[in-house]
């Protein structure tokens, strides 16, 4: 007996197994670790332009600015003007080597930063062109996660709409096993509606929003139409009336 | 270095400290990173205790298995192929294992593998789900199962009253954390003991540690 059908079926199996939600999955990993990444190198460049220049590393904590203000040229002529402060430090000196090493790295950060756009971008479009209802309702950004979390969008189509709105707060979810209350949500926190939500409604907000998502989940894999509109207009009309009937 | 015979083609390779190996029936080529010994012409891979649980069993002091050559194997819980490529070694290019692994992502490795080890058919399939493939596998000579689900008892029995012979042996790894993490491990091995009970001869119980946390194998003979 050879083994040579057996092969060929597993072979086909695996193939007919993947599909867009394995890629969604691995591009946020990706994503994610990329950013991780960023903000490594990040920390330890500010410590080491602190030894060189301190007074300028104070004001450029934040990433985004850090690499912003010194992709041109990180000398400390150059620097002291864009920042408007005195060239005169109390930093070490560093040779032109070392500031030299400083603006490659920084180059460097700006090229991942630029990558982990790309990547981005590209995950936005998959979503959108595959998912339209759970777009409509969440956003590019969240439909991701909640489909990385739930692992496929089948899974996360066969989820209650309660699970939906806590998934990504297991933590709280295990707690509130021994006294705590449960969790009101998840990562549909990150969702604008909740946002601008006052504190108070923000867990009747999500439940809403939560409910939505788990019809638009199943409108998209099981009947792959477009009926974004409705269930937008839909959702907007009862977080009014939720809004509405609570005094806001 | 000396070789001393436990099993056909297992051998423990006395240096200063002693090293499981199996004869390779296949390529020189190292499967998993483990070493490679050639000696007087004859290749020996090493079996490594720490990545797989056959092997960690002939640690603890397992002097040999109803397992030789052109014997059938279906293994269940097959994951990348550790394991597997050791257990096709041993049944030789006349032998059969049928690795049944769900994973999708592992079970790619274990389909290159198959590609290079003709002995090798592998199944992407639930194991839970015998029926799936019950027209692809004949009566097996042993049946090993290293699962780690919740359940392992239940798949364990439906599988080997599908395909294990009378009189052969079956070899279950538990991991006790996979079934209760609460209780004593000793008291899950017990509780799973009794219900093979049933099916079985319990010839060996063989705890794992240190080579593998939380895991005993079992060595059963199907009444």
């Amino acid at each position: 007996m050879d083994n040579k059908d057996f092969v060929l079926r597993a072979r086909k199996k695996i193939k007919e197994g993947l599909s867009i939600d394995d890629l969604i999955r691995k591009l946020i990993a990706f994503s994610d670790s990329l950013e991780k990444g960023e903000n490594t190198i990040f920390e330890q460049l500010n410590d080491l332009y602190f030894l060189y220049y301190p007074e300028a590393a104070d004001k450029l904590k934040e990433r985004d600015k850090f690499i912003d203000k010194l992709k041109e040229a990180c000398d400390r002529g150059s620097i002291s003007k864009i920042l408007d402060i005195s060239a005169e430090s109390m930093g070490y000196d560093f040779q032109d080597d070392e500031i030299q090493l400083l603006s490659l790295s920084v180059n460097e950060i700006n090229n991942i930063a630029n990558l982990r756009e790309i990547v981005n971008e590209r995950l936005k479009d998959i979503i959108k062109k595959n998912y339209p209802n759970l777009t409509a309702v969440l956003g590019t950004e969240i439909t991701a996660r909640m489909i990385y979390l739930a692992g496929s969008s089948h899974s996360l189509m066969l989820m209650p709409s309660s699970k939906i709105q806590v998934l990504g707060a297991e933590k709280a979810m295990f707690a509130a096993r021994r006294k705590k209350a449960t969790p009101k949500y998840g990562i549909i926190y990150n969702h604008e509606l909740v946002i601008s939500t006052p504190e108070k409604l923000k867990g009747k907000v999500s439940k809403v929003i939560a409910a939505y998502s788990s019809l638009a989940a199943k409108t998209d894999v099981l009947s792959k139409e477009d009926k974004s509109n409705k269930i937008l207009e839909d959702m907007t009309n009862d977080i009014k009336k939720v809004r509405s009937k609570n005094g806001t | 270095m000396e070789l001393k015979k436990v099993m056909d083609r297992v051998y423990w390779l006395s240096d200063k400290r002693r090293t499981l190996v199996t004869l390779s029936a296949y390529s020189e080529k190292s499967v998993y990173g483990e070493k490679i010994f050639n000696l007087g012409g004859k290749i020996y891979r090493e079996w490594v205790p720490y990545r797989s649980k056959f092997s960690a069993a002939f640690y603890k002091g397992l002097n040999g298995v109803d397992i030789k050559d052109a014997y059938k194997v279906l293994y269940l819980g097959a994951s990348s192929g550790t394991t597997v490529s050791h257990v096709s070694d041993i049944v030789g290019t006349n032998g059969q294992v049928f690795a049944v692994e769900i994973a999708e992502e592992m079970a790619v490795n274990l389909i290159l593998l198959a590609e290079e080890r003709n002995n090798i058919f592998p199944i992407v399939d639930d194991a839970r789900k015998a029926e799936n493939y019950v027209n692809n596998v004949p009566k097996c000579d042993l049946l090993y199962q290293d699962v780690a689900q919740r359940d392992q008892t239940d798949i364990f029995i439906k599988n080997s009253d599908l395909f294990l012979k009378t009189g052969k042996i079956g070899m279950f790894a538990i991991k006790t954390r996979s079934i209760d993490v609460s209780t004593d491990p000793r008291e899950v091995v017990r509780n799973e003991v009794r219900k093979l009970r049933a099916k079985f001869d319990v010839l060996r119980e063989i705890n794992l540690y240190p080579y593998q946390k939380d895991h005993s194998l079992l060595i059963l003979r199907k009444k």
